[in-house]
């Protein structure tokens, strides 16, 4: 059973953004990187899958610049086997040549399962899983709160808009995570420390020329400083004007 | 004195005891020897001070003496008079074999005084087993097992005393007159001996109990050995080799890159010395008396936690030393001391504090609690985002980690990240001094007195870090440690020389854990440096207080670093303070319930912690209830809250006691 | 090069979603800046019927791809048959709604057609020819502007953000049904089941809206308040610890620090004060509004709106109060 587990390394999702270079990038300064939460939900879940079979080697792929190698260490520590860097500072926002470079490295290292985070916290697409499936022409489902696998298939359950979908699929197949899957655990300081043995390939990334970019970056409207809208029931109505217009949160 | 029988006798008793009591007493140092070793060699002569300090003043019993409690004075009196016992049985022996020895060769002053003292000493101790056998056969306190193996003790050391005056009083019947008038019980004995009308026979009786006296003595010295009457042997080698470093500081893991296990697990992870307290362990049951956690209605109490080791290293003790290479070896984690006992403890040190002979009940617990973390990843579930919001936003509650310095916008504070620069004495404020809205406050009380006395300070700012004293506690050693070598690095690059913190566990490992790690800073705690403000008059306090207040003492304030005056003579400056005392303060001051970690876990079992505490500040009916740390002051306001009393009394930090009553210039 | 905006009209439940609607409507208007037609492309089992209605909103032709094997969404088979369609149509700009479907069809497009994505789009605006979107990054903390080198492109907007002009029913909409040939390789993936939604308790880590209580609600009984107005929003009802530990609300209700944590995208606190280990568990609330009658309780520093007053009459005020709102 081989399952590569693709994660990305982002900025901590308390991070204050600031936006610097010329306006278009966030100032990297004072920034923790982690690996994308949702991304750790697919580790974690292609370990469960490894133990549970009792038998598997698990692949982390990671597409970033040359500190990707921490995040996938932790990943190791967690219980992946070994790992593929595709060296890449461009910090490209355009997903789909990402998938792409996913895809090439994809196409040199078989698989039975494929696994992704949801969505990577950073530029909150959504799309790469879905991308890199159709770019090796492997069925996808995508937000996965649970996955079963067993004699080359999987069966696995999400949240659709109509309730729980129970779905099967034939294996080689990608997934994508999404909380709920399961609760990452922490890793052993033993783990840890076998994690800096473990084996790291490096390669350059085979990214073709993006076919987007950013014009600009922005902060979002301010948010305004909370208010004591009122007293009692009298503030009631307010209070419901400003949800509805101001926050729009009804 | 013996006829040659009689020598012989005496001389096949010794050997034997000395064969028996040797081989046990190899057998019990094999098995300390199964211990890890640890270097406890430093400093003798601190530690025979110590030693002889403690023992001959006997400290270790009265320092536990109260009003409610006089069992100190019990064990004080049964230690000498025993002692002196001891020293007479030199003589016995000696009489026994060499004929020309009597005690009259020694001169009759000597011999009134030696033999009335022994007599003394006789009486007080049957006294005090009497005394001793009433408290824990009748009067029956929680702390005390009404044990066989305590009352087999109690009864040996009653018989020895009898059995003693039974051989003077004969004795004084014989012709032979050795001894002198002042041998007041051997006097009544032999009246009493005469009344019976076996005054012919006292001869005999005399041989008899002597023979008799001398087996019970033998048959002690074995018996010692083989009971929890070992205290008397090990407690002097436990209390020299007692901790020298810092007060409650754990020691650090060495090496993790070529360790292959950390943490305690087995019984054998255990150092020497560890086990060595198991050994000294009289099963006085102080500790567990002072225990939160016990007296709070949970599984956790700290003299079954060191018993159920030592026996089961008695238990297992053969099969660890024939062992084989390879084999497995039981664990004592999760089965001999339970995962409750194991997370219940606060790390408060109360059991510590009043442990006679210095067992260290905290370190095996946080070397336990080492394994589970780092071995296991086996901790409550809750702990898992505290240890990864230190690790990505420094703080446990994981609140972004540029905020940190938002608190102190708008104060004129001076803040290094944003703009290094000198200063006197580093304000290092803390995660809750930064986050927690309500200790914000005591933060900004904090710099108002610190702007009021003229002092040049600075903040961190947003390079200011967790301190990681919740990831130590709580066993996760590896995180602690690449905070703390983080902050060490950082301190430097900014000079700094000297620190104040607020928070009392922030203060202690900065000021005595972090030098493990090559921190050479000056600590001082708020408390300290206010106190200092006040007595040099760089501030000055008016106003009226016109409140009763009651003072709990943080037990890494008080009991870790024996801050306990600061914080009464800084209220006791406030004009019309009225300081009222609970009982259990200072030294014996009862835990908030937050330490050890236990701040960031659910309270499963039993009452909570910090509600005994509270209902216990609520007898004194105070207006105010002062504390000096900011989980105790998250602590008091829960417990407050749950007992409906928070609209009636609030709770301030010292800092903001002070600030409120600030003479401003 | 193509002009043409095609568009993924969802539909579910026998009918076309509202966010069809509002893709259609934004995708004529697309067309319009670049001289080309608004083609919207419906795919499933049993949506031929209203069809033609799409042109109400603004597209000039709808492509039905209708297959009893499409009953059940996966991106395989859809990805298929909407690729297959939109890359026959000349298309300038492939638009979708970010839904659950959108998404996925939206990344299966961009990988099929070789066209790079922008997905969960606020803003549009015609540009040299083209379009430029602006879209959220790092959880709505900033906003990119992105443009596109290269044709076609693939956007999705988020939904509620351009609510549909009103239908204009004198136009309708050239329908074309088309079959696609599908064979077993685009069902590797096979919906098994739905379980469908029960009308039964909203979990909080789930919920978009959360209507929480603590001390203040005083007791087991005062939850009837909350769960009135949880009941109306759609909303799970949340518990601070002390709730919990009262035994007033089960554990699972439980959001704070040692509970769960929750981002809703409103969360109303009930008499909680806001103490710090409450705190950590609903802090990224997009929205929070407070209601305690204490003026100086901790939450109101960090709520967005907050009421000083009796919970148990601000609440049902409220209550009604976006009764008449919602209508």
């Amino acid at each position: 059973m081989n399952i590569v587990v693709c994660v990305k390394r982002v900025p901590d999702t308390e991070t204050k953004v600031k936006i610097g270079g010329e306006g278009t990038k966030i100032d990297p300064a004072g920034v923790e990187f982690i690996i994308s939460p949702f991304d750790e939900f697919a580790v974690e879940e292609a370990i469960r899958v490894k133990e549970k079979l009792g038998k598997g080697e698990i692949t982390i792929l990671s597409l970033g610049p040359a500190d990707a190698q921490t995040i996938m260490r932790k990943a190791y520590a967690m219980g992946a086997d070994k790992g593929v860097h595709l060296n890449d500072s461009s910090e490209c926002q355009d997903t789909l040549a990402e998938a792409q470079a996913l895809a090439a490295a994809l196409k040199e290292m078989p698989f039975d399962l494929l696994l992704f985070g949801k969505q990577a916290v950073d530029y909150d697409n959504g799309a790469v899983g879905v991308q890199v499936a159709k770019l090796l022409n492997i069925p996808v489902v995508t937000r996965i709160i649970k996955l079963d696998v067993a004699d080359g298939k999987a069966i696995v359950e999400r949240e659709s808009d109509l309730g729980k979908e129970i779905v099967e699929v034939k294996l080689p197949a990608a997934f994508t995570a999404e909380k709920g899957l399961n609760e990452p655990r922490y890793p052993k300081l033993m783990d840890i420390m076998k994690a800096k043995k473990k084996p790291l390939e490096e390669k350059p990334a085979q990214l073709g020329d993006p076919k987007l970019s950013i014009v600009k970056m922005d902060y979002p409207p301010a948010r305004p400083p909370g208010k004591i809208v009122g007293e009692g029931e009298e503030a009631v109505p307010a209070l419901v004007n400003l949800l509805k217009n101001e926050a729009k949160a009804l | 004195m013996l006829p040659i029988a009689g020598k012989i006798f005496l001389l096949l008793l010794i050997g034997i005891t000395a064969y028996f009591f040797t081989k046990r007493a190899q057998y019990l140092i094999s098995l300390l020897k199964l211990g890890k070793p640890e270097d406890r060699s430093d400093n003798p002569g601190e530690r025979w001070r110590f030693t002889l300090g403690q023992v001959l003043t006997q400290t270790c019993a009265l320092k536990n003496v109260t009003r409610k409690d006089l069992s100190g004075i019990g064990h004080m009196l049964l230690f000498y008079g025993f002692s002196f016992f001891v020293v007479s049985y030199g003589f016995h022996i000696a009489e026994g074999l060499y004929d020309k020895l009597n005690p009259s060769l020694l001169g009759s002053l000597f011999n009134n005084g030696f033999f009335f003292l022994l007599d003394l000493a006789g009486l007080v101790v049957m006294i005090s087993v009497i005394w001793a056998a009433i408290r824990r056969y009748i009067i029956r306190p929680e702390r005390l097992e009404p044990s066989l193996e305590a009352g087999v003790i109690l009864l040996v050391v009653f018989s020895l005393m009898l059995l003693n005056f039974l051989v003077e009083g004969s004795r004084l019947l014989t012709e032979e007159k050795p001894f002198a008038d002042w041998v007041f019980m051997g006097s009544a004995f032999a009246r009493g001996i005469a009344n019976m009308g076996l005054q012919s026979h006292a001869h005999t009786l005399f041989y008899f109990f002597w023979y008799v006296h001398m087996m019970v003595i033998f048959g002690f010295g074995i018996y010692i050995l083989y009971s929890k009457h070992l205290h008397i042997l090990a407690a002097h080698p436990n209390l020299y080799f007692h901790s020298s470093l810092p007060k409650g500081t754990l020691q650090p893991i060495k090496d993790f890159e070529s360790a292959e296990s950390f943490g305690v697990s087995k019984i054998t992870d255990f150092s020497w010395k560890q086990l060595l307290d198991l050994y000294a362990c009289t099963e006085c049951g102080q500790c567990s008396a002072n225990c939160p956690a016990n007296n709070s209605g949970k599984p956790l109490k700290p003299k079954d936690v060191i018993i159920n080791l030592k026996h089961n290293l008695f238990e297992n003790g053969q099969k660890l030393l024939t062992k084989k290479e390879g084999e497995e070896e039981p664990l004592i984690v999760g089965s001999v001391v339970t995962h409750d006992e194991i997370w219940d403890c606060t790390n408060c040190m109360a059991c510590m504090e009043v442990c006679p002979v210095a067992i260290e009940h905290v370190d095996k617990l946080d070397d336990m609690r080492r394994y589970l973390v780092l071995m296991e990843s086996n901790f409550p579930a809750e702990v898992q985002t505290v240890f990864r919001n230190m690790e990505n936003n420094s703080n446990p509650w994981g609140i972004g980690m540029a905020t940190r310095a938002d608190w102190a916008k708008d104060l004129g504070v001076k803040v290094l990240s944003e703009a290094p620069g000198e200063f006197d004495i580093l304000y290092y404020v803390g995660c809750a001094g930064s986050f927690d809205d309500r200790y914000k406050k005591v933060s900004r009380a904090m710099i108002k007195i610190l702007q009021a006395a003229g002092i040049k300070f600075a903040i961190l700012g947003t390079d200011e870090k967790c301190c990681g004293d919740s990831a130590r506690r709580i066993g996760n050693e590896y995180l602690f440690q690449t905070m703390a070598q983080e902050n060490i690095e950082i301190f430097k690059n900014y000079n700094v020389k000297k620190m104040l913190a607020t928070c009392p566990h922030g203060y202690n490992v900065l000021k005595k854990e972090y030098p493990q790690f090559g921190a050479e800073f000056e600590v001082v705690h708020h408390t300290e440096l206010i106190l200092d403000l006040i007595k040099n008059g760089r501030v000055t306090l008016k106003g009226e207080l016109a409140k009763t207040i009651t003072l709990h003492d943080s037990c890494f304030l008080g009991r870790y670093n024996e801050i306990y005056e600061p914080p009464r003579q800084i209220l006791n400056s406030i004009p019309q303070a009225n300081l009222v005392e609970m009982e259990r303060i200072k030294r014996t001051s009862f835990c908030c319930g937050a330490g050890g970690g236990r701040m960031w876990m659910e309270e499963l079992r039993g009452k909570k912690i910090n509600e005994v505490r509270t209902e216990e500040a609520l007898t004194k009916n105070p207006d105010l209830i002062a504390t000096a740390c900011p989980f105790c002051l998250t602590m008091f306001e829960d417990g407050l809250k749950a007992k409906n009393a928070d609209e009636k009394v609030k709770v301030l930090d010292i800092a903001e006691f002070v600030a409120n009553h600030l003479l401003e210039n | 090069m193509g002009n043409n905006v095609l568009i993924f009209a969802e539909h579910m439940g026998g009918k076309f979603r509202s966010v069809a609607y509002e893709a259609i409507c934004q995708g004529k208007k697309i067309a319009q800046g670049l001289g080309g037609k608004a083609i919207a492309v419906a795919i499933g089992a049993g949506v031929e019927g209203g069809a033609k209605d799409l042109g109400h909103y603004g597209a000039d032709k709808v492509i039905v791809v209708d297959n009893a094997k499409l009953k059940d969404f996966t991106v395989d088979a859809y990805g298929k048959a909407f690729s297959e369609v939109v890359s026959k149509n000349d298309p300038a700009v492939v638009l979708l709604a970010a839904t659950f479907q959108g998404k996925d069809l939206g990344g299966y497009a961009s990988a099929a057609l070789g066209a790079p994505l922008a997905s969960d789009c606020t803003e549009w605006a015609s540009q040299d020819g083209g379009i430029q979107v602006k879209r959220p990054i790092y959880a709505g903390k900033a906003y990119i502007t992105v443009k596109f080198n290269s044709q076609p492109a693939v956007l999705s907007l988020r939904p509620k953000v351009f609510p549909p002009d009103a239908p204009d029913a004198s136009k309708n909409a050239e329908v074309e049904k088309i079959d696609l040939a599908l064979s077993d390789d685009d069902f590797r993936s096979v919906v098994k089941e739905i379980v469908a939604k029960t009308a039964g308790k909203i979990d909080v880590t789930e919920a978009d809206i959360i209507v929480s209580g603590g001390r203040g609600v005083k007791g087991p009984e005062g939850f009837a308040v909350l769960e009135e107005l949880a009941g109306l929003l759609g909303a799970a009802v949340g518990a601070s610890r002390t709730v919990v530990d009262e035994g007033w609300r089960p554990h699972s209700d439980q959001v704070g620090q040692t509970g769960k944590v929750v981002s809703p995208k409103l969360y109303i606190a009930c008499g909680i004060s806001g103490a710090i280990q409450h705190l950590a568990g609903m802090r990224t609330s997009k929205c929070i509004v407070a209601i305690n009658k204490d003026p100086e309780a901790p939450i109101f520093s960090t709520a967005d709106y907050g009421i000083v007053g009796d919970l148990f009459k601000v609440v049902p005020a409220l209550t009604a109060e976006i009764k008449k709102a919602i209508g």
